[in-house]
Protein backbone atom coordinates (compact mmCIF):
# COMPACT_ATOMS: atom_id res chain seq x y z
CA UNK A 1 0.00 0.00 0.00
CA UNK A 2 1.33 3.57 -0.87
CA UNK A 3 2.34 5.58 2.14
CA UNK A 4 2.24 9.49 2.35
CA UNK A 5 4.27 11.26 4.44
CA UNK A 6 3.24 15.35 4.78
CA UNK A 7 5.29 18.05 5.66
CA UNK A 8 3.56 21.54 5.64
CA UNK A 9 5.80 24.82 4.87
CA UNK A 10 3.48 28.03 6.50
CA UNK A 11 4.44 31.89 7.11
CA UNK A 12 3.76 35.36 5.70
CA UNK A 13 2.95 36.31 2.20
CA UNK A 14 7.11 36.54 0.47
CA UNK A 15 8.52 34.14 3.44
CA UNK A 16 10.06 31.64 1.25
CA UNK A 17 7.79 28.51 1.32
CA UNK A 18 6.94 28.66 -2.49
CA UNK A 19 10.74 28.86 -2.83
CA UNK A 20 11.70 26.08 0.14
CA UNK A 21 8.79 23.36 -1.63
CA UNK A 22 10.55 24.19 -4.75
CA UNK A 23 14.36 23.42 -4.08
CA UNK A 24 13.14 19.78 -2.31
CA UNK A 25 10.51 18.75 -4.81
CA UNK A 26 11.47 16.30 -7.26
CA UNK A 27 8.20 17.26 -9.39
CA UNK A 28 7.50 20.72 -10.77
CA UNK A 29 5.50 22.48 -8.05
CA UNK A 30 1.79 22.77 -8.26
CA UNK A 31 1.01 26.27 -7.30
CA UNK A 32 -1.74 27.83 -7.29
CA UNK A 33 -0.79 31.36 -7.84
CA UNK A 34 -2.82 34.22 -9.05
CA UNK A 35 -1.78 37.99 -9.77
CA UNK A 36 -2.00 39.80 -7.06
CA UNK A 37 -4.47 42.35 -6.18
CA UNK A 38 -4.09 43.62 -2.74
CA UNK A 39 -1.88 44.50 -0.30
CA UNK A 40 0.68 41.73 -1.74
CA UNK A 41 0.93 43.54 -4.81
CA UNK A 42 3.82 45.98 -3.10
CA UNK A 43 5.61 42.68 -2.43
CA UNK A 44 5.21 40.72 -5.39
CA UNK A 45 3.51 40.10 -8.61
CA UNK A 46 2.10 36.58 -7.90
CA UNK A 47 0.67 35.05 -4.63
CA UNK A 48 -0.60 31.33 -3.22
CA UNK A 49 -4.15 31.50 -2.81
CA UNK A 50 -4.71 27.83 -1.92
CA UNK A 51 -1.57 26.07 -1.95
CA UNK A 52 1.86 24.88 -3.66
CA UNK A 53 2.64 21.26 -3.81
CA UNK A 54 5.26 19.45 -4.29
CA UNK A 55 6.71 16.18 -3.66
CA UNK A 56 9.47 13.55 -3.47
CA UNK A 57 9.70 9.78 -3.99
CA UNK A 58 11.41 8.42 -0.42
CA UNK A 59 10.93 5.08 -2.20
CA UNK A 60 8.69 2.33 -4.12
CA UNK A 61 5.94 2.62 -1.58
CA UNK A 62 6.49 6.43 -0.41
CA UNK A 63 6.12 9.98 -1.09
CA UNK A 64 6.79 13.03 1.27
CA UNK A 65 4.26 15.43 -0.22
CA UNK A 66 5.45 18.99 0.61
CA UNK A 67 2.50 21.39 1.01
CA UNK A 68 2.81 25.48 1.30
CA UNK A 69 0.41 27.30 2.75
CA UNK A 70 -1.44 30.55 1.28
CA UNK A 71 -0.03 33.29 3.50
CA UNK A 72 -2.60 35.88 4.05
CA UNK A 73 -4.79 35.15 7.05
CA UNK A 74 -8.18 35.58 5.12
CA UNK A 75 -6.87 31.74 3.87
CA UNK A 76 -5.96 30.28 6.91
CA UNK A 77 -8.81 27.94 6.78
CA UNK A 78 -6.61 26.61 4.35
CA UNK A 79 -4.21 26.10 7.00
CA UNK A 80 -6.09 23.33 9.28
CA UNK A 81 -6.94 21.59 5.79
CA UNK A 82 -2.95 21.47 4.61
CA UNK A 83 -1.76 20.59 8.47
CA UNK A 84 -4.38 17.61 8.95
CA UNK A 85 -1.72 14.40 9.64
CA UNK A 86 1.05 16.13 8.95
CA UNK A 87 4.61 14.99 9.99
CA UNK A 88 5.41 18.13 11.02
CA UNK A 89 5.50 22.21 10.28
CA UNK A 90 7.84 25.16 9.04
CA UNK A 91 7.02 28.45 10.22
CA UNK A 92 9.13 30.72 7.68
CA UNK A 93 8.60 34.17 9.47
CA UNK A 94 9.59 36.91 6.92
CA UNK A 95 12.73 39.14 9.33
CA UNK A 96 11.73 42.33 6.77
CA UNK A 97 8.05 43.05 7.55
CA UNK A 98 7.18 45.09 10.37
CA UNK A 99 6.47 42.71 13.39
CA UNK A 100 8.03 39.27 12.66
CA UNK A 101 7.98 38.30 16.33
CA UNK A 102 4.03 38.96 16.07
CA UNK A 103 3.83 37.29 13.00
CA UNK A 104 5.72 34.25 14.43
CA UNK A 105 3.40 34.24 17.42
CA UNK A 106 0.35 34.16 15.08
CA UNK A 107 1.36 31.20 13.36
CA UNK A 108 2.52 29.61 16.78
CA UNK A 109 -1.12 30.19 18.00
CA UNK A 110 -2.90 28.80 15.07
CA UNK A 111 -0.93 26.06 14.90
CA UNK A 112 -1.10 25.29 18.66
CA UNK A 113 -3.18 22.68 18.80
CA UNK A 114 -1.25 20.54 16.03
CA UNK A 115 2.40 21.55 17.33
CA UNK A 116 1.04 19.69 20.55
CA UNK A 117 0.84 16.77 18.71
CA UNK A 118 4.05 17.09 16.33
CA UNK A 119 6.43 19.96 15.55
CA UNK A 120 7.57 22.84 14.42
CA UNK A 121 10.46 24.57 13.05
CA UNK A 122 10.85 28.24 12.72
CA UNK A 123 12.50 29.41 9.51
CA UNK A 124 13.63 33.57 9.71
CA UNK A 125 14.21 34.59 5.97
CA UNK A 126 15.29 37.64 4.74
CA UNK A 127 17.53 38.77 7.43
CA UNK A 128 19.78 39.79 4.80
CA UNK A 129 17.61 42.78 3.88
CA UNK A 130 16.34 43.42 7.59
CA UNK A 131 18.91 41.98 10.35
CA UNK A 132 16.46 43.60 12.96
CA UNK A 133 15.59 41.90 14.83
CA UNK A 134 18.33 39.87 15.27
CA UNK A 135 18.13 35.91 16.12
CA UNK A 136 18.53 36.74 20.08
CA UNK A 137 15.21 38.79 20.17
CA UNK A 138 13.32 35.21 18.41
CA UNK A 139 15.71 33.01 21.07
CA UNK A 140 14.90 35.14 23.74
CA UNK A 141 10.65 35.02 22.81
CA UNK A 142 11.06 31.36 22.30
CA UNK A 143 12.54 30.85 26.12
CA UNK A 144 10.42 32.90 27.91
CA UNK A 145 7.47 31.15 25.62
CA UNK A 146 8.60 27.62 26.90
CA UNK A 147 9.38 26.81 23.28
CA UNK A 148 12.21 24.70 22.46
CA UNK A 149 11.88 23.80 18.53
CA UNK A 150 14.63 24.28 16.53
CA UNK A 151 14.58 27.80 15.29
CA UNK A 152 17.44 28.72 12.24
CA UNK A 153 18.21 32.21 9.82
CA UNK A 154 17.74 30.39 6.48
CA UNK A 155 17.68 31.48 2.77
CA UNK A 156 15.03 29.78 1.66
CA UNK A 157 16.47 29.01 -1.98
CA UNK A 158 19.24 27.43 -0.39
CA UNK A 159 18.68 23.61 -0.78
CA UNK A 160 21.37 22.52 2.41
CA UNK A 161 19.84 25.21 4.60
CA UNK A 162 16.24 23.78 3.81
CA UNK A 163 17.27 20.58 4.64
CA UNK A 164 18.64 21.63 7.61
CA UNK A 165 15.23 22.70 8.52
CA UNK A 166 13.87 19.38 7.61
CA UNK A 167 16.92 17.45 9.48
CA UNK A 168 16.13 19.33 12.86
CA UNK A 169 12.34 18.71 12.61
CA UNK A 170 13.59 14.86 12.51
CA UNK A 171 15.59 14.97 15.61
CA UNK A 172 12.94 16.63 17.44
CA UNK A 173 10.12 14.14 16.62
CA UNK A 174 13.01 11.02 17.43
CA UNK A 175 13.12 12.31 20.51
CA UNK A 176 9.92 14.07 21.60
CA UNK B 1 26.33 50.52 41.77
CA UNK B 2 26.64 50.26 38.28
CA UNK B 3 30.20 50.15 36.76
CA UNK B 4 31.05 52.26 33.24
CA UNK B 5 33.77 51.85 30.87
CA UNK B 6 34.13 54.28 28.06
CA UNK B 7 35.99 54.02 24.81
CA UNK B 8 37.21 55.98 22.76
CA UNK B 9 35.57 59.47 24.43
CA UNK B 10 37.70 62.63 23.97
CA UNK B 11 38.47 64.65 26.75
CA UNK B 12 35.38 67.40 26.74
CA UNK B 13 32.72 63.90 26.22
CA UNK B 14 34.61 62.78 29.02
CA UNK B 15 34.59 65.80 31.59
CA UNK B 16 30.61 66.04 30.30
CA UNK B 17 29.96 62.56 30.71
CA UNK B 18 31.61 63.22 34.61
CA UNK B 19 29.84 65.91 35.35
CA UNK B 20 26.32 64.22 34.28
CA UNK B 21 27.11 61.35 36.52
CA UNK B 22 27.76 63.32 39.29
CA UNK B 23 24.09 64.99 38.84
CA UNK B 24 22.44 61.48 38.59
CA UNK B 25 24.63 60.32 41.76
CA UNK B 26 22.39 63.36 43.39
CA UNK B 27 18.96 62.04 41.99
CA UNK B 28 19.07 58.38 42.23
CA UNK B 29 20.16 55.59 45.04
CA UNK B 30 22.16 54.00 41.95
CA UNK B 31 25.77 55.13 42.13
CA UNK B 32 27.57 55.02 38.97
CA UNK B 33 31.77 54.73 38.64
CA UNK B 34 33.81 54.64 35.93
CA UNK B 35 35.81 51.83 35.76
CA UNK B 36 38.19 49.81 33.25
CA UNK B 37 36.83 47.61 30.22
CA UNK B 38 36.83 44.13 32.19
CA UNK B 39 35.24 44.99 35.52
CA UNK B 40 32.01 47.02 33.78
CA UNK B 41 28.80 45.94 33.60
CA UNK B 42 28.09 48.40 30.71
CA UNK B 43 30.64 49.68 28.04
CA UNK B 44 29.91 53.28 26.04
CA UNK B 45 30.83 52.88 23.29
CA UNK B 46 30.39 55.58 19.96
CA UNK B 47 29.71 54.39 16.02
CA UNK B 48 33.10 55.94 15.42
CA UNK B 49 34.41 53.37 18.02
CA UNK B 50 36.75 50.60 15.05
CA UNK B 51 35.12 47.89 17.59
CA UNK B 52 31.79 49.75 17.46
CA UNK B 53 30.02 46.74 15.30
CA UNK B 54 31.71 43.83 17.52
CA UNK B 55 30.95 45.16 20.77
CA UNK B 56 27.55 45.41 19.65
CA UNK B 57 27.54 42.04 18.17
CA UNK B 58 29.05 40.76 21.56
CA UNK B 59 26.50 42.08 23.46
CA UNK B 60 23.97 40.26 21.04
CA UNK B 61 25.65 37.20 21.08
CA UNK B 62 26.60 37.01 24.86
CA UNK B 63 24.57 36.18 28.07
CA UNK B 64 22.55 38.34 30.52
CA UNK B 65 25.64 37.85 33.18
CA UNK B 66 27.92 39.44 30.27
CA UNK B 67 28.14 43.86 30.03
CA UNK B 68 26.25 45.13 27.92
CA UNK B 69 27.19 47.81 25.02
CA UNK B 70 25.91 51.54 25.47
CA UNK B 71 25.63 53.13 22.36
CA UNK B 72 26.03 56.95 22.33
CA UNK B 73 24.96 59.18 19.78
CA UNK B 74 22.88 61.69 18.93
CA UNK B 75 19.89 59.19 17.47
CA UNK B 76 19.89 55.55 17.78
CA UNK B 77 20.62 54.35 14.10
CA UNK B 78 21.50 50.93 15.35
CA UNK B 79 18.02 50.59 16.93
CA UNK B 80 20.43 48.72 20.32
CA UNK B 81 18.28 48.41 23.01
CA UNK B 82 20.93 50.38 25.63
CA UNK B 83 21.32 54.08 24.04
CA UNK B 84 22.03 56.62 25.36
CA UNK B 85 21.69 60.48 23.47
CA UNK B 86 24.20 62.33 22.88
CA UNK B 87 24.85 65.04 25.05
CA UNK B 88 24.17 63.24 27.77
CA UNK B 89 21.57 64.33 29.81
CA UNK B 90 20.96 63.34 33.98
CA UNK B 91 17.59 62.14 33.01
CA UNK B 92 19.11 60.18 29.53
CA UNK B 93 21.29 58.18 32.16
CA UNK B 94 18.13 57.88 34.69
CA UNK B 95 16.20 55.89 32.20
CA UNK B 96 19.70 53.90 31.10
CA UNK B 97 20.30 52.73 34.86
CA UNK B 98 16.55 51.30 35.02
CA UNK B 99 17.16 49.24 31.88
CA UNK B 100 20.70 48.00 33.09
CA UNK B 101 18.90 46.92 36.74
CA UNK B 102 16.78 45.01 34.73
CA UNK B 103 19.32 43.16 32.83
CA UNK B 104 21.53 42.58 36.16
CA UNK B 105 18.46 41.25 37.96
CA UNK B 106 18.05 38.81 34.09
CA UNK B 107 21.56 37.98 35.00
CA UNK B 108 20.71 36.40 38.31
CA UNK B 109 17.41 34.81 37.89
CA UNK B 110 16.95 33.66 34.43
CA UNK B 111 13.60 31.67 34.60
CA UNK B 112 11.70 30.92 31.73
CA UNK B 113 7.71 30.55 31.76
CA UNK B 114 8.32 26.52 32.20
CA UNK B 115 10.39 27.50 35.54
CA UNK B 116 13.68 26.71 34.20
CA UNK B 117 15.44 27.94 36.60
CA UNK B 118 19.15 29.23 36.17
CA UNK B 119 21.48 28.16 38.43
CA UNK B 120 24.40 31.04 38.49
CA UNK B 121 27.89 30.04 37.62
CA UNK B 122 30.17 28.27 34.65
CA UNK B 123 30.14 25.07 35.20
CA UNK B 124 33.15 24.42 32.23
CA UNK B 125 36.76 25.81 32.89
CA UNK B 126 38.56 26.35 29.58
CA UNK B 127 42.01 25.29 28.47
CA UNK B 128 44.97 28.04 28.13
CA UNK B 129 44.44 27.96 24.61
CA UNK B 130 40.84 29.07 24.49
CA UNK B 131 41.25 30.72 27.00
CA UNK B 132 43.96 33.15 25.28
CA UNK B 133 41.43 33.74 22.35
CA UNK B 134 38.57 34.33 24.52
CA UNK B 135 40.98 37.07 26.16
CA UNK B 136 41.48 38.59 22.96
CA UNK B 137 38.05 38.98 21.85
CA UNK B 138 37.40 40.62 25.26
CA UNK B 139 40.13 42.91 24.50
CA UNK B 140 39.42 43.65 21.05
CA UNK B 141 43.08 42.47 20.00
CA UNK B 142 43.73 41.34 17.14
CA UNK B 143 46.42 38.35 17.87
CA UNK B 144 48.64 35.63 15.80
CA UNK B 145 48.96 32.04 17.06
CA UNK B 146 51.52 30.68 16.59
CA UNK B 147 51.26 26.56 15.15
CA UNK B 148 54.99 25.84 14.49
CA UNK B 149 57.48 27.93 12.51
CA UNK B 150 55.65 28.13 9.26
CA UNK B 151 51.84 28.76 9.77
CA UNK B 152 49.92 30.62 12.46
CA UNK B 153 46.15 31.19 13.01
CA UNK B 154 45.71 34.74 13.02
CA UNK B 155 42.60 36.50 15.00
CA UNK B 156 40.79 39.40 13.84
CA UNK B 157 38.81 39.97 17.01
CA UNK B 158 36.92 43.13 16.29
CA UNK B 159 35.68 41.45 13.04
CA UNK B 160 35.10 38.27 15.12
CA UNK B 161 36.44 36.35 12.34
CA UNK B 162 39.68 34.19 12.32
CA UNK B 163 42.29 32.86 9.20
CA UNK B 164 43.39 29.86 8.94
CA UNK B 165 45.17 27.13 6.56
CA UNK B 166 42.76 24.42 5.66
CA UNK B 167 44.98 22.28 6.79
CA UNK B 168 45.06 23.46 10.30
CA UNK B 169 41.02 23.81 10.51
CA UNK B 170 38.39 22.28 7.93
CA UNK B 171 34.88 21.22 8.79
CA UNK B 172 34.70 19.11 11.54
CA UNK B 173 38.94 18.35 11.84
CA UNK B 174 41.75 20.01 13.31
CA UNK B 175 45.39 19.46 12.32
CA UNK B 176 47.69 17.02 14.21
CA UNK B 177 50.16 20.46 15.32
CA UNK B 178 47.04 22.37 16.05
CA UNK B 179 45.95 19.68 18.41
CA UNK B 180 49.24 19.47 19.82
CA UNK B 181 49.62 23.22 20.10
CA UNK B 182 46.21 23.69 22.57
CA UNK B 183 47.06 20.69 24.17
CA UNK B 184 49.91 22.62 25.74
CA UNK B 185 49.42 23.55 29.37
CA UNK B 186 51.47 26.41 28.69
CA UNK B 187 50.01 30.20 27.48
CA UNK B 188 49.65 29.75 23.95
CA UNK B 189 52.65 31.39 21.99
CA UNK B 190 50.59 34.33 20.89
CA UNK B 191 51.79 38.04 19.74
CA UNK B 192 49.38 41.15 18.85
CA UNK B 193 49.24 42.59 15.44
CA UNK B 194 48.13 45.66 13.66
CA UNK B 195 45.16 45.95 11.11
CA UNK B 196 47.88 46.06 8.25
CA UNK B 197 48.63 42.14 9.41
CA UNK B 198 45.59 41.21 9.17
CA UNK B 199 44.59 42.86 6.17
CA UNK B 200 47.80 40.91 4.17
CA UNK B 201 46.76 37.74 5.67
CA UNK B 202 42.91 38.19 4.40
CA UNK B 203 44.48 38.70 0.61
CA UNK B 204 46.68 35.96 1.11
CA UNK B 205 44.75 32.59 -0.78
CA UNK B 206 46.31 30.21 1.05
CA UNK B 207 44.59 31.33 4.43
CA UNK B 208 40.59 30.82 5.00
CA UNK B 209 38.55 32.95 6.65
CA UNK B 210 36.73 31.29 9.43
CA UNK B 211 34.06 33.04 11.61
CA UNK B 212 35.30 33.08 15.49
CA UNK B 213 32.75 31.17 16.60
CA UNK B 214 33.45 28.21 14.36
CA UNK B 215 36.42 28.11 15.22
CA UNK B 216 35.98 27.32 18.77
CA UNK B 217 33.39 25.62 18.42
CA UNK B 218 35.90 23.14 16.50
CA UNK B 219 38.68 23.34 18.41
CA UNK B 220 36.55 21.97 21.72
CA UNK B 221 35.04 19.37 19.52
CA UNK B 222 38.42 17.99 18.64
CA UNK B 223 39.95 18.32 22.38
CA UNK B 224 36.87 17.94 24.98
CA UNK B 225 39.55 16.35 27.61
CA UNK B 226 41.32 19.91 27.60
CA UNK B 227 38.65 21.21 29.42
CA UNK B 228 36.96 20.41 32.69
CA UNK B 229 33.29 20.24 33.21
CA UNK B 230 31.42 19.44 36.12
CA UNK B 231 29.33 16.56 35.45
CA UNK B 232 26.92 16.37 38.04
CA UNK B 233 25.37 19.80 36.34
CA UNK B 234 21.60 19.75 35.02
CA UNK B 235 22.29 21.42 31.62
CA UNK B 236 20.35 22.60 28.85
CA UNK B 237 20.98 25.30 26.03
CA UNK B 238 19.51 29.23 25.81
CA UNK B 239 18.79 27.95 21.89
CA UNK B 240 19.85 25.64 19.06
CA UNK B 241 23.28 26.32 17.76
CA UNK B 242 23.43 27.70 14.79
CA UNK B 243 24.09 25.13 12.26
CA UNK B 244 23.74 27.23 9.04
CA UNK B 245 27.26 28.29 10.23
CA UNK B 246 28.97 25.60 12.88
CA UNK B 247 29.60 22.45 10.55
CA UNK B 248 27.61 19.36 12.70
CA UNK B 249 26.58 16.05 12.06
CA UNK B 250 23.12 14.50 12.29
CA UNK B 251 23.77 13.51 16.26
CA UNK B 252 24.32 16.57 16.97
CA UNK B 253 20.99 17.88 16.13
CA UNK B 254 19.72 15.03 18.53
CA UNK B 255 21.79 15.68 20.81
CA UNK B 256 20.65 19.67 20.88
CA UNK B 257 16.52 18.24 20.60
CA UNK B 258 17.33 16.38 23.79
CA UNK B 259 19.28 19.49 25.71
CA UNK B 260 16.35 21.49 24.43
CA UNK B 261 13.43 18.99 25.24
CA UNK B 262 14.66 16.99 28.44
CA UNK B 263 17.90 18.79 30.36
CA UNK B 264 19.56 16.52 32.75
CA UNK B 265 23.21 15.62 32.97
CA UNK B 266 26.14 14.46 30.83
CA UNK B 267 25.39 10.72 31.57
CA UNK B 268 21.34 11.21 31.93
CA UNK B 269 21.29 12.73 28.16
CA UNK B 270 24.00 9.89 26.76
CA UNK B 271 21.70 7.23 28.44
CA UNK B 272 18.47 9.06 26.61
CA UNK B 273 20.07 9.49 23.31
CA UNK B 274 21.98 6.23 23.13
CA UNK B 275 25.50 7.96 21.98
CA UNK B 276 28.37 7.87 23.60
CA UNK B 277 29.18 9.73 26.58
CA UNK B 278 32.20 11.31 25.82
CA UNK B 279 30.60 12.48 22.39
CA UNK B 280 27.69 14.45 24.65
CA UNK B 281 30.71 15.84 26.36
CA UNK B 282 32.28 16.95 23.72
CA UNK B 283 29.01 18.27 22.09
CA UNK B 284 28.03 20.06 25.18
CA UNK B 285 31.57 21.42 25.34
CA UNK B 286 31.55 22.90 22.22
CA UNK B 287 28.08 24.48 22.93
CA UNK B 288 29.80 26.37 25.76
CA UNK B 289 32.69 27.64 23.58
CA UNK B 290 29.68 29.11 22.03
CA UNK B 291 28.02 31.21 25.02
CA UNK B 292 25.13 28.18 24.76
CA UNK B 293 25.32 26.06 27.62
CA UNK B 294 22.67 26.84 30.29
CA UNK B 295 23.07 25.27 34.07
CA UNK B 296 20.01 24.40 35.52
CA UNK B 297 18.96 23.89 39.24
CA UNK B 298 18.59 20.38 39.72
CA UNK B 299 14.36 19.72 39.59
CA UNK B 300 13.24 17.55 42.23
CA UNK B 301 11.58 14.86 39.96
CA UNK B 302 14.18 12.32 38.56
CA UNK B 303 15.05 12.63 34.47
CA UNK B 304 13.77 9.95 32.64
CA UNK B 305 16.51 7.85 31.40
CA UNK B 306 14.07 5.81 28.93
CA UNK B 307 16.34 5.69 25.88
CA UNK B 308 14.22 7.71 23.64
CA UNK B 309 13.89 5.12 20.62
CA UNK B 310 12.29 2.89 22.95
CA UNK B 311 9.05 5.42 22.55
CA UNK B 312 6.25 5.61 20.17
CA UNK B 313 7.73 7.87 17.47
CA UNK B 314 6.67 8.09 13.69
CA UNK B 315 10.68 6.33 13.82
CA UNK B 316 9.43 4.28 10.47
CA UNK B 317 8.87 7.81 9.11
CA UNK B 318 11.49 9.55 10.10
CA UNK B 319 13.81 6.69 8.98
CA UNK B 320 12.49 6.94 5.85
CA UNK B 321 13.14 10.64 5.04
CA UNK B 322 16.40 10.70 6.42
CA UNK B 323 17.96 7.81 4.34
CA UNK B 324 16.68 9.31 1.34
CA UNK B 325 18.05 13.10 2.23
CA UNK B 326 20.67 12.30 4.05
CA UNK B 327 22.19 8.60 3.14
CA UNK B 328 23.34 6.79 6.04
CA UNK B 329 23.36 9.61 8.32
CA UNK B 330 21.48 8.99 11.86
CA UNK B 331 20.10 10.56 14.36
Amino acid sequence: MHETIKIVFTGTVGSGKTEAVKVLSEIPVVSTDVDATDEVKKIKDKTTVAMDYGEVSLDDETTLALYGTPGQHRFRYMWEILSQGAMGVIIMVDDSRPDPLSDMEMYLENFSSYIEESCAVVAVTHMDISPDPDMNKYYDYMNRKGIYFPIFNVDARNKSQVLLLIESMMAVLDVA
Amino acid sequence: MIKLAIRLFNQNEISHLELILSQVKRRTKTELVLTSINNADAIVVTPGDPGFDALLRKTKNETASSAVSIVYDTTNASRHPYFLKKPATTDGVIGLIDDIEKHQETATTEKTEEGRQEKPGSPVSYSPCISSIKEAVEKQQNIEISINSERSIYIHAELGIAYAMPADIHDLSISNDLKRLISSPRKLPTQTIDGLKVASIASNDSYSQINLDVLLWTITLNSPELFSLDESSVITLNSWPDFTALPYESSYLSLTAHLMMHPGTIGQIAKKSTLDEGLVKAFVLACASNGLLKVLEPQASPANLEPSRNRASPKRMISKVMGHFFGNRKL
